[in-house]
């Protein structure tokens, strides 16, 4: 029983037992959850940010693989009309072979002229072999014309005997049969022959038309298919700068401001002067005159980073970025006071500034910002031309020294890490000029950003969005257009 | 007080909500950590780590029992570690086994403060001082010290008997000497 009561008596006293913590040990907790918080945040972020280029990086990819089968159809045509126009020329020169025989033929007796037609047949076929089908089906023709014409041809005044004509015959009758054989292929390769000229009408200047047959003269048709490649390859050229992903450094600088209203970026917002409501002075003394709070005036800013960019149409592109951004606005305070205040909002700061307009202050704000911005061109021309582009970011304030103005004791102006909106969101717009060389181009315009949340909490303080207005000057790596 | 409603500010984490906690539990669990430490700063030091973790581990209040008993229990385990982890005690918090000291029945009649009490307490040495503050003052059982210091339940009991001499015997000396002195005025 006794060492019960010496335990309870002894519990009892020390459930009385109380101590007064510093005040040190209460702003070192709140320290030390901002951090935490913060630590979180910054993973958040970073993590949210990996994502979202992972996303844009899976898409990106997923339209580079569609466009870059189209670029491999466009390639394969270009090939075949190329191998169509190399076969042109042989064929050409097959022509000129068969006049050449067909006069020889003429004058000459016919076992010679038929040992160097056939020579010549010979090497055609032999050259016909090592081309692809298309090509045999235009030699094919050409076979198929001059044999006609030579059958056609009534070898008059020319001396022939029966076995002349016998040898002819054979002959004739091989290149009959070889005819057929081609023939059956040719019906098959028609389809595709129709598909090609179909695509290539498509793609060629509408006053050009490609005919199989021999009705135009070589010239004019070797022109208009040479039109027609030049037509795929320019296609194809302006398919690989579609798909071309480049990357660039983003480097921006100008003035910013925190506003009252997020579309007024004039110089010096007066905030309202303020009755006296005053809670109190910070030695809990009664209040009286009260300061209004200072105006803000535009500070040095700039930003930089890097940007992925996507041409998603002709005219158009999409760019990712990571970039630092600083921001900074002015304001004018008193003297620093270093005693402890009791706030409004139940903060407890160790030092702050008097709100008499005597010194210059100035916020300072780190953010780490993720900008996707859409970047459309104005002007025809690829090389030098004009675009506007807008878009949005995600901005994370990392850190700042900036002050927020509170009513208490007069009014007064506080530094509090809680008091500022860490997470917010820009709309970004701009104008562009884009010139350049070959392996990069240079994009530069003005800029113009704000926020769309508020940047800081405390309602008693009347500044609310950031304002960002200067001059963006982008520099941006292209892959070797030679490919 | 509505402690649920606090939490729940706390848990959104307005810094008002958590101030007010603070400012609720701090005195009194300063007086926990103080008789767990030999310094002021020590103790201190572990009330806030003790706060920090009362802030962090505060979506696992679910309201069962009373807040001011979860956070005393934070600030007990929070002053044990740092016992452990701070070597200027833990080189001195050595729980070797003894045989079971007879606990005597004196009852000295304690007149003086809290404060007294507690700087009397704080002259234990280490293992004993956190021996004696687990069982005679928050309610832990043999079993139970035992298990949060690694040690067997029988040397924590003979570790608080000893703890517990030691206390009554300093404490009738300090009624003497108190006694001798308000007499001397």
């Amino acid at each position: 029983m006794a060492v019960n009561e010496f335990e309870k008596n002894v519990q009892k006293m020390m459930d009385e037992f109380k101590l007064r913590p510093s005040e040190e040990v209460w702003q070192n907790v709140e320290k030390n959850i901002a951090q935490r918080k913060r630590k979180r945040r910054i993973l958040f972020f970073m993590v949210f940010s990996c994502l979202g280029l992972m996303v844009a990086g899976y898409g990106i990819n997923n339209f580079l693989t569609s466009s870059n089968t189209t670029i491999q159809k466009n390639q394969k045509l270009s090939g075949k009309l190329q191998a169509k126009t190399n076969d042109r020329e042989e064929s050409g020169n097959n022509q000129k072979i068969k006049t050449k025989n067909i006069k020889t033929d003429k004058i000459t007796v016919g076992d010679e002229a038929l040992n160097k037609k056939s020579v010549n047949d010979k090497r055609v076929a032999d050259q016909n072999q090592r081309t692809n089908e298309t090509k045999r089906v235009w030699v094919l023709n050409k076979n198929t014309d001059r044999l006609k014409k030579r059958n056609a041809t009534p070898f008059v005044g020319s001396i022939q005997n029966k076995k002349e004509q016998e040898k002819n015959s054979e002959t004739n009758a091989m290149d009959k049969s070889a005819i057929k054989d081609i023939s059956s292929e040719k019906n098959q390769l028609n389809s595709t022959d129709v598909n090609n000229q179909r695509i290539i009408t498509a793609i060629a200047p509408k006053n050009i038309t490609i005919n199989k047959t021999d009705t135009v003269s070589k010239n004019s048709d070797q022109d208009k298919i040479d039109n027609a490649i030049s037509g795929i390859k320019k296609i194809s050229n302006h398919d690989k700068s579609l798909t071309g992903i480049s990357w660039g450094i983003n480097f921006s600088t100008g003035s910013s401001k925190i506003t009252q209203n997020s579309f007024f970026h004039k110089g010096g917002d007066q905030s309202k002067s303020y009755s006296s409501n005053s809670p109190g002075t910070v030695n809990g003394g009664p209040s009286g005159f009260m300061n209004p709070q200072s105006a803000s005036n535009s500070s040095f800013a700039f930003q930089a980073g890097i940007t992925i960019n996507k041409n998603i149409s002709k005219r158009s592109k999409l760019s990712i970025g990571l970039q630092y951004t600083y921001l900074a606005d002015r304001i004018k305070t008193g003297t620093k006071q270093t005693s402890n205040a009791q706030l409004s909002y139940l903060f407890n700061i160790s030092a702050y500034y008097a709100s008499t307009a005597q010194e210059s202050f100035t916020d300072r704000f780190h953010f780490i910002e993720l900008p996707v911005m859409y970047d459309w061109r104005i002007t025809g021309n690829t090389n030098h031309f004009l675009s506007i582009n807008a878009g949005a970011s995600i901005n994370y304030l990392i850190s700042t020294n900036a002050l927020v103005y509170d009513t208490t004791a007069g009014g007064i102006y506080y530094h509090h890490n809680s008091s500022f909106t860490r997470t917010s969101m820009n709309f970004i717009s701009g104008l562009s000029y884009h010139f350049g060389g070959k392996n990069f181009k240079l994009a530069i315009g003005p800029r113009f950003s704000f926020n769309l949340n508020d940047i800081i909490k405390s309602d008693l303080d009347q500044r609310r969005y950031f304002l960002y207005s200067g001059l963006d000057a982008n520099v941006i790596f292209e892959k070797n257009k030679k490919k | 007080m509505d402690y649920n409603k606090l939490v729940k500010d706390c848990l959104k984490g307005r810094p008002d909500a958590q101030r007010q906690l603070y400012e609720h539990f701090a005195e009194t669990m300063l007086g926990v950590c103080y008789r767990y430490t030999k310094s002021l700063k020590d103790a201190e030091d572990v009330l806030q780590e003790g706060f920090i973790k009362v802030f962090f581990n505060l979506k696992q209040y679910r309201n069962e029992g009373e807040l001011g008993a979860w956070v005393r229990r934070i600030m007990v385990t929070t002053a044990l570690n740092f016992l452990k982890r701070n070597h200027n005690y833990r080189d001195q918090m050595y729980f070797l086994p003894e045989h079971l000291h007879p606990v005597t029945n004196d009852d000295p009649v304690i007149i003086l403060q809290a404060k007294e009490l507690a700087d009397l307490i704080r002259q234990l040495p280490p293992g004993y001082q956190a021996i004696f503050n687990l069982h005679a003052i928050e309610g832990y059982s043999h079993v139970e010290i035992g298990e949060m210091l690694g040690i067997t339940d029988g040397t924590s009991r003979s570790q608080y008997a000893r703890a517990r001499s030691l206390l009554i015997s300093w404490l009738k000396d300090y009624s003497v000497n108190k006694k001798e002195t308000y007499g001397g005025k």
